[in-house]
């Protein structure tokens, strides 16, 4: 089984990642938040070359990378990771996902059935939080501002519908 | 008369239908903005109007429900307050650990997820299950069935553990499932269970029954001309024999308001 990891972030300004800061800063009291960043994760899996799967994907559909709006980028593991931009502070990454990934279950029917490319077998939607923490614990202070299980102070996963996990990122 | 604040953040877009719903059924309703909490405190009760706060942001209602707005909300339902969330403001009571409220502090036990086949805007049959459990639906009979209108990506009932849902079940806080016209249950099944709620739940009190969360629009059927001629059972029968004489004829929805309305004219 081949895997294909593909990281997209958005080349506009990401509204969505500045009112997560705003919410994490300004109403939660994350002083020690600097920065945070935000990329989607999908993950195809299947028998196929993950050369020229990427350039299929890029070549015939814009569902997972818009040029018009996206950057992307081919990783091969989530660890060692480099965030996808320089910044002051410890970055660390927050990986959330869906309990029920109905996001990966429609992209999987979308690229068989739409696209005929019955060689995928899998396809998984995540994001990844790129936090950049100032503070002297930047793990614990992620693990904070991830987990969502009272009303303060996390806010990026809801124990109930989706898990996190975090990831070291040089 | 007794006043509701229809609350509204950025991106809440439900709130003139909301206080029209509340005026209505015979209330006094004043649309309250986010940032002005000190406005709530004179309120009988508070409706979080559907919509879509800080755009759906990181999830539908989380950045709401962290606002200072509903630390006052919090307070009001810890005093037994009426508080009420459609839609959107389900979504927020639910990430404010308001609903199903069942452990001390308000911690998050259930979420509104996507829905299993994305957006969806269309009419729903609700049943009832138990009415006297809320203040919001005390004017209801157990096992009317109600054809309420929703509107929304996120609001799958769902809970990373069992046994808040057992306890919920057990408690009859669930206030109304999502069913077939003629009652009978949906069983998950889609579309009569739309979203793919755990239990088919599309409404949702706390155990004192003043905190009620609701995903499908009570206040877009509150009357008769807002339903659709093709709707099955009493109220499309209703609906067809209307000829649009007497506007404010009462819909399916206007008893929830109505049942605010009487709690809070014989609480005065």
């Amino acid at each position: 089984m081949a895997e294909l990891d593909l990281l997209v972030r958005l080349k506009v300004p990401d509204t969505v990642a500045a009112s997560a800061r705003f919410a994490l800063v300004e109403l939660l009291g994350h002083a020690d938040l600097a920065a945070l960043d935000r990329e989607e994760l999908w993950r195809f899996t299947g028998s196929f070359d993950p050369d020229r799967m990427l350039l299929g994907l890029l070549r015939r559909t814009s569902r997972f990378v818009n040029p018009s709006k996206h950057a992307h980028r081919r990783v091969s593991s989530l660890a060692g990771l480099t965030p996808p931009r320089e910044f002051e502070g410890t970055p660390v990454g927050v990986l959330v996902s869906k309990r029920d990934d109905f996001a990966g279950r429609n992209a999987l029917a979308y690229c068989r059935d739409t696209l005929g490319l019955t060689e995928i077998s899998a396809v998984s939607y995540s994001t990844l939080w790129t936090l950049w923490i100032t503070g002297s614990d930047p793990e614990g202070s992620a693990r904070k501002m991830a987990d969502c299980s009272a009303r303060r102070p996390g806010l990026l996963a809801n124990p109930h519908c989706e898990v996190f996990e975090l990831v070291n990122l040089v | 008369m007794p006043k509701v604040a229809v609350l509204a953040f950025p991106g809440t877009n439900c709130e003139y239908e909301s206080v029209r719903a509340c005026e209505a059924a015979g209330l006094d309703a004043e649309i309250v903005r986010w940032n002005e909490p000190d406005k709530l405190r004179s309120a009988d009760a508070y409706f979080l109007a559907g919509g879509f706060s800080f755009q759906d942001r990181v999830r539908a209602g989380a950045i709401g429900a962290k606002e200072a707005v509903l630390d006052e909300v919090s307070r009001a339902a810890d005093a037994g307050k009426p508080v009420l969330g459609v839609c959107n403001g389900a979504q927020t009571l639910l990430e404010a650990g308001l609903v199903p409220g069942l452990a001390a502090g308000h911690p998050l036990e259930m979420a509104l997820d996507s829905n299993a086949h994305g957006y969806l805007c269309r009419w729903t049959y609700l049943r009832v299950e138990n009415p006297a459990q809320s203040l919001f639906t005390t004017l209801y009979e157990k096992g009317e069935v109600i054809p309420v209108p929703m509107a929304h990506a996120e609001g799958r009932f769902t809970t990373g553990d069992g046994e808040i849902l057992a306890r919920v079940e057990k408690n009859g806080q669930v206030a109304f499932r999502f069913a077939k016209s003629d009652g009978s249950r949906a069983d998950g099944d889609y579309p009569v269970n739309p979203n793919g709620a755990l239990g088919d739940i599309a409404g949702l009190t706390n155990p004192k029954g003043n905190v009620l969360a609701v995903m499908p629009h009570p206040e877009r059927a509150s009357w008769l001309w807002q339903l659709p001629r093709e709707l099955e059972g009493p109220w499309g029968g209703r609906r067809r024999a209307y000829n649009g004489g007497a506007l404010n004829e009462a819909g399916p929805g206007r008893k929830l308001f109505l049942s605010l309305a009487a709690h809070l004219k014989g609480a005065a």
